[in-house]
């Protein structure tokens, strides 16, 4: 299983995600299992032992068109199979995708503007910074992420979320911090020699804390 | 084909282009004048193909040919021209 | 290599005018193989080398500049100039075998083809020497592939580069399609085509509806980063622009380069397992449907750029609906081992390693179908695995597999079989020690040239990094014994491996002419008189009378290189541009007029393009990829047009005289082409030149019109840079002009043919040929004219 950090429940963005890839992840694993070990035991099983020269009925023989094979209900039986986890798989995602796309009315909106290279914040109260982005744990908070240049990518992967900055589009996405921390904001689309340094913090505090310096930071 | 029908097919296309260039002083709402001109250009097109590039005569695997790439060309225009408008999540 | 039999005008095997000139196919797919595998190289190498900076943390190997150069030229090396590329080498060699095909249906665009490719791969090589190689990832995305952010001539050459690579595909793609579809032996049917000839017809298929899109950004890109224009450096363009064209060239070109490789597997499993490929029909029926499906998933990787959820929805299904077929086809593979007698040589094993490779990399690319999954995977290592699972492990050790698998057809000689399945067990080791770490990994960032310690990455980079180098230095073997087996090798006979599929009836390696007579197949017996296990009973028409076919040419090496120079000039200016361009006219018009014979098989099948010869063929395939080329220009104009807060109203710059009487000249040049066919049928010469002439004036007349429309638009300052109502018309009209330019040329040589006494005596077909063309300029400029003046 891929690490998944330390399993503690940082943010309701981590909780969607790891949700939703322990599903994708557990079936991958049985449907995997399944394949790749039939196939072993397929390989293992019909190998050529050499101990008869006695060939297949209908094997391959230069100036003859192979005989047609295969049965449909096989096929059709695989399919079903697939189709079923798919759709069960489809429908998890735009579950987990309503809950991505549909920040609560009373979210706070900061502004994350990117560029190359760093990250800028700018706060409902005029205050701006682009060393921290810092939220309250317990309030849903909504970025507006845009770019003044070149093609970013805003992501935590602690709260396994992301979304693009793209200059001349305004996009979206919010999340609540669970747990007071420190976390790494990264840019994820390649923009030029200082992408991989192109980085900020987030801090996530408590919502007295977090009110105290608030009020006395900006305007 | 018999050049008459050539001579035609030139005098349809020529008129057509009239009547375009007609159109466009009417003073027509914008998604009327888009429709009228785009479909009058598209049946241009498809006159030109059916008769000087004579798909009419030809197997029609020939048309297939060429009519996969306009539908794929249609899901690449159609699709970017949607994916203009930005979301705007709200609760 | 490659037998002298009794053709003395052929230079030998040793010779270098043999291998600049030839056209033989089996030669071309020769070059094509050792140029690709020479690619792969250089990209392998240059893998190595990021690997081992990111084989610790805060590693400082490599600078930021030289990684991001390497991360971006080592993958569009791999995808577009070596496995396509060591795909279609294949395809040459193989495919004409297959079907009982003499050689491709234009063996001198076939060496037209490779020598486009192999000059297009120089200029990109040539990109590290100016300035700065692209930098920007192998998807080169805007904006930050414009001038402001990558100042560098190294992407424009680059681009070039791209360009003429696209060049290269779309020739080959109309000479394999009319190859497969009306060259095959009598009685070969489709439902008989062996898998990998069936797989390399629908792979080029794809290639000729997605690739113009790629031609259309690149050509736009190159244009704004030369020129100035401002499509994807204005935000109403950009990014999202850029994506759209790429991608929909991009996603189907992840199965242009998987297909070969399922072709490939599907002629080696039945082959080794001795039993025939279980399913054959669905597994060709689920890979058109794949082939159908990929033109409309592409926008899952564009998933979180801020699309509507509805788009995303969508995108969503497609993606996941694609993965059925594939599902059927492991399923069908893996059947067929039920019950059969499998013997373990290198290249199955190769085939079932893949297998085993596509199906990890397959399930863990369901994760990223998932739109909710994706706000998390996009961007980091996990798409890295993923994508390395398809395309190295399905794609490319198949395709090594491939390699085992045809050696003794092409050298006649055997490889060490011990030494291929040591390489075989070192790199299935190392692939999964190299790929398998990046999925635990789906925290990290895609190409970032380093990591602090303090996120934990260290080991697993560590892992990939070692598991590189087992990887890539595994690759030595197989070129040791390759090579030592070339002239070492025990003596292959025509057929090692008692396979059934038609490259095997005739020696190895075959003679030039491939088959003394053509197999002819009815009621599932294959009739041949030559190679080993024939059966004579009713045998083919036998064919007394040789027909002296052309096996060399120079003029496609000669028009390659004018095209190279021609793109160099582009960045250079007078005087290379003007000398290429002269040049490359005189090469062409050589070309036309040079004498080459092909040996055209009056029986064989050709259905569903009876009666459509193939040069006709030809022209329509190549008008199809046209299709694809204009539509994504005019997409591109009316994508930043709608996302224009403003926009210029019609007749207020762009003047509806000029456009309308360009309109009502090219209308009326249509017609007098058309008169020109109708007298050349009609046996006229004085008519047919007479129209020739005409249609000649009127295109003249269309361009002087345009020229002075150019000029008075850039005297009143709208120039190519300032603003996307000038850049779009500039660079759409551009392109037409160009194929009107390129059309009046040709209008020069019919005129000059026509006076030579030609195409009047039942001998039209190149007439009607150009009027095709030139109908087609006509109907594009039909859209043009009201989209850019009238509305």
């Amino acid at each position: 299983m891929p690490d998944l950090g330390n399993n503690i429940l940082v943010s309701n963005t981590y909780e969607t995600f790891t949700g939703l890839f322990g599903t994708f992840s557990t079936l991958a694993i049985i449907v995997g299992a399944v394949v790749l070990g039939l196939m072993t035991y397929l390989i293992l099983r019909y190998r050529d032992k050499g101990t008869s020269t006695q060939e297949p009925e209908d094997a391959p023989t230069l100036g003859k068109l192979p005989a047609e094979r295969g049965k449909v209900k096989t096929i059709a039986v695989s399919l079903t199979l697939s189709t079923t986890i798919l759709v069960f798989l489809v429908f998890g995602t735009f579950g987990a995708l309503d809950n991505i796309l549909t920040p609560p009315k009373d979210a706070i909106d900061i502004k994350v503007t990117a560029f190359q290279w760093g990250w800028k914040f700018a706060y409902p109260n005029g205050y701006e910074e682009t060393k921290e982005l810092r939220v309250p744990v317990g309030k849903a908070v909504r970025l507006i992420v845009v770019s003044e240049d070149v093609f970013h990518n805003f992501g935590i992967y602690d709260y396994k979320i992301k979304i693009d900055a793209i200059k001349g589009r305004t996009n979206h996405i919010w999340f609540e911090a669970k747990q007071p921390g420190e976390f790494t904001i990264q840019c994820y689309e390649l923009c030029g020699i200082g992408h991989a340094f192109m980085k900020a913090k987030l801090v996530a505090m408590e919502p007295g804390a977090f009110n105290a310096w608030y009020s006395t930071s900006g305007a | 084909m018999k050049l008459i029908v050539y001579a035609g097919v030139f005098a349809f296309l020529m008129a057509t282009t009239a009547v375009e260039l007609m159109t466009i002083g009417m003073q027509l709402p914008r998604n009327i004048l888009v429709t009228i001109i785009m479909s009058t250009a598209g049946l241009k097109a498809v006159v030109i193909a059916m008769f000087f590039q004579h798909l009419k005569d030809e197997p029609k695997a020939l048309s297939i040919l060429v009519i996969i790439p306009i539908i794929a060309a249609a899901a690449l225009i159609g699709i970017s021209i949607l994916s203009i408008q930005p979301f705007v999540p709200s609760g | 290599m490659v037998q002298e039999t009794e053709k003395p005008s052929v230079p030998p095997a040793w010779s270098i005018k043999r291998w600049l000139f030839t056209t033989n196919h089996k030669d071309v797919g020769i070059l094509y193989l050792l140029t690709s595998v020479f690619f792969f190289v250089a990209a392998g190498w240059l893998a190595l080398l990021v690997r081992t900076q990111l084989g610790a943390p805060d590693n400082a190997f490599l600078n930021s500049s030289a990684y991001n150069q390497a991360v971006t030229v080592h993958g569009l090396l791999m995808v577009l100039w070596f496995l396509s590329p060591f795909a279609i080498g294949f395809a040459n060699y193989i495919v004409p075998l297959q079907i009982g095909a003499r050689d491709l249906a234009f063996p001198r665009l076939n060496a037209l083809s490779y020598w486009l490719y192999f000059f297009s791969g120089i200029l990109m090589l040539m990109s590290f020497f100016t300035g700065s190689a692209p930098d920007g990832g192998w998807t080169l995305y805007s904006p930050l592939s414009s001038q402001r952010y990558t100042p560098f001539l190294g992407l424009n050459v680059a681009a070039a580069g791209i360009i003429m690579m696209i060049a290269s595909i779309t020739v080959g793609t109309v000479n394999f399609i009319v190859t497969i579809v009306r060259m095959r032996a009598p009685g070969l049917k489709y439902k008989h085509l062996p898998m990998f000839t069936w797989a390399m017809l629908i792979t080029i298929g794809m290639m000729l509806y997605a690739f113009p899109s790629l031609l259309a950004g690149t050509l736009i890109l190159f244009a704004d980063r030369a020129l100035g224009t401002l499509y994807f450096s204005a935000p109403e363009g950009g990014a999202i622009l850029w994506d759209h064209l790429f991608w929909f060239f991009g996603h189907p070109e992840v199965y242009i380069v998987l297909f070969p490789a399922i072709g490939v597997v599907g002629d080696i499993l039945p082959t080794f397992t001795r039993r025939p490929l279980y399913g054959k029909k669905y597994i060709v029926l689920s890979l058109v449907a794949a082939a159908i499906i990929s033109f409309v998933v592409w926008g899952h990787h564009m998933f979180i750029t801020g699309i509507n959820p509805t788009v995303m929805k969508l995108f969503n299904i497609t993606t996941v609906a694609v993965s059925l077929p594939f599902d059927v086809i492991t399923i069908a593979m893996i059947e067929t081992l039920v019950r059969a007698k499998i013997r373990l040589k290198a290249p199955v094993l190769f085939a079932i390693g893949s297998i085993a490779l596509f199906v990890i990399g397959g399930i863990t690319g369901v994760f990223l179908a998932s739109v909710a999954l994706d706000f998390q995977l996009r961007g980091t290592y996990w798409v890295v695995s993923h994508f390395h699972y398809v395309m190295v492990g399905g794609s490319a050790m198949a395709l090594i597999g491939g390699l085992y698998y045809w050696f003794p057809k092409i050298t006649g000689r055997m490889y060490n079989e011990k030494l291929a399945k040591t390489h075989f067990l070192l790199s299935f080791i190392g692939f999964n020690v190299l790929y398998f770490p990046m999925y635990l990994l789906l925290d990290m960032p895609r190409r970032i040239v380093t990591y602090t310690a303090s996120t934990g990455w260290g080991q697993m980079n560590l892992l990939a990094t070692a598991g590189a180098w087992i990887f890539g230095l595994s690759q030595l073997l197989m070129f040791y014994n390759l090579f030592v087996s070339m002239k070492k090798g025990m003596p292959a006979g025509p057929n090692p491996w008692q396979a059934s599929t038609l490259e095997w009836a005739t020696s190895s390696p075959p003679p030039f002419h491939n088959f003394d007579t053509i197999p002819v197949i009815s009621e599932g017996v294959v009739h041949l008189t030559n190679g080993a296990g024939h059966s004579a009973a009713l045998g083919a028409k036998a064919e007394t009378e040789h027909v002296h076919e052309t096996h060399t040419s120079t003029w496609p090496i000669i028009i390659s290189a004018a095209a190279f120079f021609t793109l160099l000039g582009l960045l250079m200016g007078f005087p290379v541009l003007q000398l290429a361009v002269a040049f490359g006219v005189i090469a062409v018009y050589g070309y036309g007029r040079e004498r080459f014979t092909v040996r055209h098989e009056e029986n064989a099948e050709s259905w569903p393009y009876q009666g459509v010869e193939n040069v006709k063929l030809g022209v329509w395939i190549f008008l199809a990829s046209e299709v694809i080329f204009f539509s994504a220009l005019l997409g591109a104009y009316i994508f930043v047009r709608v996302n224009s807060a403003t926009w210029p109203a019609a007749g207020q710059i762009l003047s509806i005289q000029h456009g309308a009487v360009n309109t009502f000249i090219l209308l009326t040049s249509s017609f007098t082409a058309v008169l020109a066919l109708v007298s050349a049928k009609a046996g006229s010469r004085k008519y047919t030149m007479l129209s020739l002439l005409t249609t000649l004036v009127l295109g003249l007349a269309f361009m002087l019109n345009k020229a002075s429309e150019w000029k008075e638009l850039i005297e009143h300052g709208f120039t190519f840079n300032s603003g996307l109502p000038a850049s779009s018309y500039f660079i759409t009209t551009g392109a037409h002009g160009v194929h009107v330019a390129a059309g009046l040329a040709t209008i020069v040589y019919l005129i000059i043919r026509a006076a030579e006494g030609r195409y009047t005596k039942g001998d039209s077909g190149t007439i009607e040929h150009f009027g095709l063309y030139w109908h087609f300029v006509d109907i594009v400029w039909v859209f043009l004219f009201p989209l850019f003046y009238l509305l």
